[in-house]
C-alpha cells in the first residue's frame, strides 16, 4: 500500500512541470524577436516509478523536467560561419570599389575621358589660330585642368588609401574586442556548466559574437571536451589561436615605417599579434572584412617588384645587391626589401638601362646599396618589395595613372621641346611636375619616374606665359604653323603608345578593368548573401521561436497544470472524505 | 520543415526588398533616360559609351574647324575676286592708251587711276580675317606689304632662270636716235641700295663666266649714266634705281636660249615705300631690323606655307592662298613701268618724240599681254580656292553624317527604351503591389486570433 498522499506528490509534479514548460514557453514568447536567439525545449519525463505492493506491479510517480535544452544544430552554425567572411569580404569590396568608381566618375561629363578629350578639342581648336592669345590661353587652361584633374584625384585616391587603412584598423579592434568578450563568455559558461546544465543563453550570446567575428576573418570553432562537464572553446584564426578557453590573444597594427608600393600613402598598418609573431596577412585562405580592405588598400595586381638576385656583393661598408630586368624602375630612392624572406633596408639605388649598342646585349638592371644596421643574407637569391598582391586595388590603379601620366607626358614632351614658342626658344617642356628645377632632368624613360600623378603640372612657364607653348618648328617664318601641334593632336590615335593602345584606350581599359571587378564583387556579395541566407534559413528552421507552436504549448501546458490542479482538488476532496467524514 | 516567425518575416522582407530594388532600377532609368548609371551595372555599355563619346567630340571639333576653314577661304576669295575687277579696270584703261590720241590731261588721269589702282591691288594683300592676314602664309601676324615708309634693311636673294633674261626694246636719243635690244633682268623691286659680290653665281653657287669664259663682273651703274644699257662683253650692269640686270647683247642671247641657265642674285635693299610688298613673303632674304646693330638678323625662308586644317583622321586641307601666288612682283613691275613710261613721255614731233610714242605702246601693249597672263592666273586661284570650298561642303556633309549615326548609335548604346521601361516598371509596380498584400495578410493573423 503506498503513501496516503502519494497521488498529493504526484499531482505535484505535473503542476510543477506545466509551470516550468510554461515559463520556458514564456522565455520563448519573450525572444522571439532576440537575435540569435534558439528556441528551448523544457525536457520532461516520467520520474522513476515504485514497485507495488504485492503483484500490483509498477507505480507511476509523476513528472519530472530533466533539463531546458536549447535547439541548435552546430553543423549550420560552422557553415554559416565558413560562408560568412566570404559575404563580409564582398560586402566591403563592393563599397570600395563603388567608391572607386564614383571617384574616376568616368560615366559622367567630368571624368578623366571626357578630360583628354576636352584637352584634344581645345588643342585642334587652337590649330585654326595658334597665334592668337586667346585661343593659346584656351588650350593652356585645358592643359592645366587636365594635369589638375590627376591631382585631385591621386588626393582622393590617398584618401580612399586612408579609409580602407582604417577599416583595416577597425577589423582589428573588432576583433580584439571580440575576442575578449569570447573569452569573458567562456568563463561564465564554464562557471554555469559545472553543475551539469547547458548555459543555453549564454551560448547564444558566444554564438552572436562569432558570427559576428565570421564576417571580419576566416576562423574555426573548437569545444573540446575536457571531462567533467568542462568544455573548453577556441577559436582560430588563420591558424593561429585567437582565444583559448578564458584566455584571449590580441592583435596590433604597426604603421610601417617603409612604403610596401611605391604609390601608397605612408604609415599604413601592418598587423601583427601583440606578441610579437607577424600576422600572415598574405595568406591565400585570408577572407572577410579584413582582407576585403587589405585588398583595396594594397591590392597591386601582382605587379611588386620581385626578382631573383643576379649579382651580390657582401663586404661592410655598402653591401650590394642586383637584380636584372626589373619589372619597375619607380622605387623610392631609399626604403625597404624583403631579401629571402628577411627586411632589409637600403640606403639607395642605381639604376642602369638596357645597352643594346654592344653586343651581347646588357640588361637593364639595379644595384640596391644595402643598409649596414640590417644586413641582408650572406648569399642572397631572390628579392622582393611589398607584397604580391593578386587584387585590382587602389595600389593598382595608382600605377596605372602613373604609367598614364609618365608616358603622356614623355611622349608629348618629346614633341614639345622640338618646337619653338613665340620668342623662337625651342626645348621647353610641356608637362613637368610641381617642384621641378631642371635637375635632375627629365629626359631619358627612368627620370620620368619623377612624375606621379599627384605632381603632374603642366610647365608652370607656359602656365604663366601663354607664348611658350611651341605650336611650330619654326616660329619666324611659319608663326601660325602647326606641325607640332598637328603631331601632338596626332598622338590621340597613337595606338602604340599603350599596351591598351591610345590614350583614350587606355582610361577605357582602367574603367573596363574597374567596372568588371566591381561588377564581379557585386554579383559575389549578392551570390554569397542568398548563401548565407538560405543557410540562416536553415539555422532558423531549427532554433526559430514560431507563434503558432509556443501558443499551442501555451494552450497544451496550461491545460497540463489546469488538470494537475483537478487531480489536486480531487486529492483534497479524497482527504476530505477519509479524514473528516469516516467513522464520523 | 518548421517554418518559423522569423523565416517567414525574413524572406518577405527579402522578396520585398528585391521588388523594391528593381522599381528602384527602373524608376532611375526613366529619371535619368539612360540604361546604367555606374559602370558596374554593365561594362560593356559604360566602355562603348565612353568610345562613342570620345568620337562625337572628334566630329564636333572637326565640324567646327570646317565651319572656321569656310569663312577664311570666303573672305580669301572675296579678296581675289577684288584684284580680278581692279586687273579689268586697269586693262580697260591701258587699252584706251593703245589706241592712241590722248591728251596730256587724259594721260594724266589714266596715270592717277593706274598708281591708284596698283595701291587698291596691293592693299588687297592686306586683307586679314579676325587680324590674321590671309595671304601672308603662315606669317600671319605680318601682312603681306608695307603700311607705311618703311626703312629696315633687307638682304634680298632672287633666282631666275633663262626666261627671266628678256630682249626688250630701249630708245636711245642720239643722231639718230634709234631702238635697240638690251637683254636685261628685272629685280623684283626697283631703288636698290647695294648689291653683295662683284661676280654672278648660279643656284648652286658656281660663277658664271662670260663668253670670253672669265667670270662675269657685276658693274653698279644708274639709269642716267651714259652707256648704262650697254654693257662691255665680260661685264653685267646692275642698274640700281631702275633695279635691272643688263647683260651684254652676246652673252645676253646665249644666256635666254640656253635652258640650263639659273642664277640667284643677292642685293640689299633698305627704303620701302608704303604699299610695297614685304620681302619676307616671296623671298629667301634676311633682315636687320636695326640698322645699328650688326648681329640681330632675322632669317627668312620661303618654306611651305600652307594652312593645314584636321577636317578628320589625318585628313587635312589647305585652306590658305599665298600673297605671291596671287599678287606677283612682276604685276606691281608692270604696273611700275608702264606708269613710268607715260610719266616721261612728251608728246614731241621730232624723230625721237615718234619713237618714244611707238615706246609707250609697245609697253601699254606689252601690259596688256601681262595683265591677261595676271588675269588667268587670279581666276585660276580662285577656282582652286573653289574647288576646296566644294569639298569643304562634302566633308561638312560627312561630318554631318557622321555626327548623326554617332549620336544615334550613342542614344542606342546608353538610352532606355521608353515604352519598353515604362512596361516593365508597370509589371514590377504589380508584382511588388501583390507581395505588400501577400505579406499583409500573411503576418497578420496567428493561431490567437482563433482561439477564444
Amino acid at each position: 500500500m503506498s503513501s496516503s498522499f502519494f497521488g498529493v506528490n504526484v499531482a505535484l509534479q505535473g503542476l510543477y512541470t506545466a509551470q516550468g514548460s510554461l515559463n520556458t514557453t514564456a522565455h520563448n514568447i519573450s525572444n522571439a524577436t532576440t537575435t540569435g536567439f534558439s528556441r528551448q525545449v523544457a525536457t520532461q519525463k516520467a520520474t522513476r516509478p515504485m514497485a507495488g505492493v504485492g503483484s500490483v506491479g509498477m507505480i507511476g510517480t509523476g513528472v519530472e523536467i530533466t533539463g531546458i535544452e536549447q535547439q541548435r544544430n552546430p553543423y549550420y552554425d560552422s557553415k554559416y560561419w565558413n560562408n560568412n567572411q566570404y559575404l563580409g569580404e564582398y560586402n566591403v569590396k563592393q563599397t570600395q570599389l563603388d567608391q572607386l568608381t564614383y571617384l574616376f566618375n568616368e560615366t559622367s561629363d567630368v571624368g578623366l575621358s571626357k578630360e583628354i578629350s576636352n584637352l584634344y578639342t581645345q588643342l585642334q581648336k587652337l590649330s585654326t589660330n595658334p597665334s592668337d592669345p586667346s585661343y593659346r590661353a584656351a588650350a593652356i587652361s585645358s592643359l592645366d585642368s587636365f594635369t589638375e584633374n590627376f591631382n585631385r584625384l591621386s588626393e582622393q585616391l590617398n584618401n580612399l588609401q586612408k579609409e580602407a587603412n582604417f577599416g583595416v584598423m577597425t577589423s582589428v579592434e573588432q576583433i580584439n574586442s571580440i575576442a575578449d568578450q569570447v573569452a569573458g563568455i567562456n568563463q561564465q559558461i564554464i562557471n554555469q556548466e559545472l553543475t551539469g546544465q547547458k548555459a543555453n543563453d549564454l551560448r547564444d550570446e558566444r554564438n552572436n559574437l562569432i558570427d559576428k567575428l565570421s564576417s571580419i576573418i576566416p576562423i574555426k570553432v573548437i569545444e573540446v571536451d575536457e571531462g567533467m562537464d568542462l568544455k573548453r572553446t577556441t577559436i582560430i584564426l588563420n591558424g593561429q589561436t585567437l582565444v583559448d578557453g578564458n584566455k584571449a590573444r590580441y592583435l596590433e597594427c604597426v604603421p610601417r615605417t617603409q612604403l610596401h608600393n611605391p604609390e601608397d600613402v605612408p604609415d599604413l598598418y601592418d598587423i601583427k599579434w601583440v606578441t610579437g609573431q607577424n600576422f600572415y596577412t598574405d595568406d591565400l585562405t585570408l577572407s572577410g572584412e579584413l582582407k576585403g580592405y587589405l585588398d583595396i588598400r594594397d591590392g597591386n595586381n601582382n605587379d611588386n617588384l620581385r626578382k631573383y638576385v643576379s649579382s651580390y656583393t657582401s663586404t661592410l661598408p655598402g653591401a650590394t645587391i642586383t637584380i636584372e630586368n626589373p619589372q619597375r624602375t619607380d622605387i623610392p630612392a631609399s626604403g625597404q626589401i624583403t631579401v629571402d624572406g628577411i627586411d632589409v633596408n637600403y640606403t639607395s639605388f642605381t639604376y642602369t638601362p638596357e645597352d643594346t649598342t654592344t653586343l651581347p646585349v646588357t640588361p637593364s638592371s639595379i644595384t640596391f646599396t644595402i643598409d649596414d644596421t640590417t644586413p641582408a643574407p650572406a648569399t642572397p637569391t631572390y628579392i622582393e618589395m611589398g607584397e604580391n598582391m593578386e587584387f585590382k586595388g587602389i595600389a593598382h590603379y595608382k600605377r596605372r595613372l602613373n604609367e598614364f601620366v609618365r608616358t603622356f607626358a614623355k611622349e608629348m614632351n618629346d614633341i614639345h621641346i622640338q618646337g619653338q614658342n613665340l620668342y623662337g626658344d625651342s626645348n621647353v617642356l610641356l608637362f613637368t611636375f610641381k617642384g621641378y628645377t631642371g635637375t635632375p632632368p627629365l629626359n631619358d624613360e627612368f627620370s620620368y619616374n619623377q612624375i606621379d600623378i599627384s605632381n603632374f603640372r603642366i610647365n608652370s612657364e607656359i602656365l604663366t606665359d601663354v607664348n611658350k607653348l611651341a605650336t611650330t618648328s619654326d616660329v619666324v617664318n611659319t608663326i601660325d604653323g602647326t606641325d607640332i601641334l598637328q603631331q601632338l593632336l596626332n598622338k590621340r590615335h597613337d595606338m602604340s603608345m599603350f599596351k591598351q593602345g591610345k590614350p583614350e584606350n587606355f582610361f577605357q581599359s582602367i574603367v573596363a578593368e574597374m567596372a568588371i571587378d566591381s561588377k564581379q564583387a557585386i554579383d559575389f556579395q549578392k551570390g554569397q548573401k542568398s548563401i548565407v541566407s538560405s543557410i540562416e534559413y536553415m539555422r532558423q528552421s531549427i532554433m526559430g521561436v514560431d507563434a503558432n507552436e509556443e501558443t499551442t504549448n501555451m494552450v497544451k501546458f496550461q491545460q497540463a497544470y489546469k488538470l494537475a490542479a483537478k487531480i489536486m482538488s480531487v486529492m483534497d476532496e479524497i482527504f476530505d472524505v477519509t479524514i473528516n467524514r469516516l467513522g464520523a | 520543415m518548421r517554418i518559423t516567425n522569423i523565416m517567414l518575416n525574413n524572406t518577405m522582407l527579402l522578396n520585398i526588398m528585391n521588388n523594391k530594388t528593381a522599381l528602384s532600377k527602373y524608376e532611375t532609368q526613366l529619371s535619368t533616360g539612360k540604361k546604367i548609371t555606374k559602370p558596374s551595372e554593365d561594362p560593356i555599355v559604360a566602355v562603348r559609351a565612353l568610345r562613342l563619346r570620345a568620337s562625337v567630340s572628334e566630329i564636333t571639333q572637326y565640324k567646327s574647324n570646317v565651319d572656321d576653314a569656310n569663312s577664311w577661304m570666303t573672305v580669301t576669295e572675296k579678296s581675289m575676286v577684288n584684284v580680278n575687277d581692279i586687273l579689268k579696270r586697269a586693262r580697260g584703261l591701258t587699252i584706251q592708251l593703245s589706241n592712241g590720241a590722248l591728251g596730256t590731261t587724259d594721260m594724266e588721269k589714266i596715270v592717277a587711276e593706274l598708281s591708284e589702282l596698283k595701291n587698291q591691288v596691293l592693299q588687297e594683300g592686306n586683307t586679314n580675317y579676325g587680324g590674321r592676314f590671309v595671304f601672308s602664309g603662315l606669317k600671319t601676324d605680318n601682312g603681306l606689304v608695307f603700311t607705311e615708309k618703311n626703312t629696315d634693311t633687307y638682304e634680298i636673294t632672287e633666282e631666275f632662270n633663262n626666261k627671266n633674261i628678256v630682249a626688250t626694246q630701249r630708245v636711245i636719243d642720239g643722231t639718230p636716235p634709234k631702238v635697240e635690244d638690251i637683254y636685261r633682268v628685272r629685280l623684283s623691286y626697283d631703288q636698290i641700295a647695294s648689291v653683295s659680290g662683284t661676280t654672278l653665281v648660279d643656284n648652286a653657287g658656281v660663277v658664271i663666266n662670260g663668253s670670253d669664259g672669265t667670270p662675269l663682273t657685276v658693274v653698279t651703274v644708274n639709269s642716267t649714266d651714259t652707256n648704262a644699257n650697254k654693257p662691255v662683253t665680260g661685264d653685267v650692269h646692275f642698274v640700281k634705281d631702275t633695279g635691272e640686270l643688263i647683260f651684254n647683247n652676246v652673252e645676253g642671247k646665249t644666256f635666254s636660249l640656253n635652258d640650263n641657265f639659273n642664277m640667284k642674285f643677292t642685293y640689299v635693299k633698305n627704303s620701302f615705300e608704303k604699299n610695297q610688298i614685304k620681302p619676307e613673303h616671296y623671298f629667301d632674304c634676311i633682315k636687320k631690323p636695326d640698322p645699328l646693330d650688326n648681329t640681330t638678323w632675322s632669317n627668312f625662308t620661303k618654306s611651305a606655307e600652307g594652312m593645314n586644317y584636321q577636317t578628320g583622321y589625318m585628313q587635312t586641307i589647305t585652306i590658305n592662298t599665298l600673297g605671291r601666288d596671287v599678287i606677283t612682283t612682276d604685276l606691281v613691275r608692270d604696273f611700275d613701268e608702264i606708269i613710268n613710261a607715260i610719266k616721261n613721255y612728251t608728246p614731241a614731233d621730232t624723230e625721237l618724240g615718234v619713237l618714244q610714242e611707238e615706246q609707250l605702246s609697245r609697253i601699254a601693249g606689252a601690259f596688256i599681254s601681262d595683265i591677261d597672263k595676271q588675269l588667268a592666273n587670279t581666276l585660276e586661284q580662285i577656282s582652286k580656292s573653289g574647288s576646296k570650298l566644294n569639298r569643304l561642303i562634302l566633308t561638312d556633309a560627312r561630318l554631318t553624317d557622321d555626327e548623326v549615326n554617332f549620336t544615334d548609335l550613342m542614344s542606342l548604346n546608353e538610352d532606355i527604351d521608353l515604352a519598353e521601361t515604362i512596361v516593365k516598371l508597370t509589371s514590377h509596380e504589380t508584382v511588388y503591389n501583390a507581395s505588400l498584400m501577400a505579406s499583409g495578410r500573411v503576418i497578420q493573423t496567428s493561431l490567437l486570433d482563433f482561439i477564444r
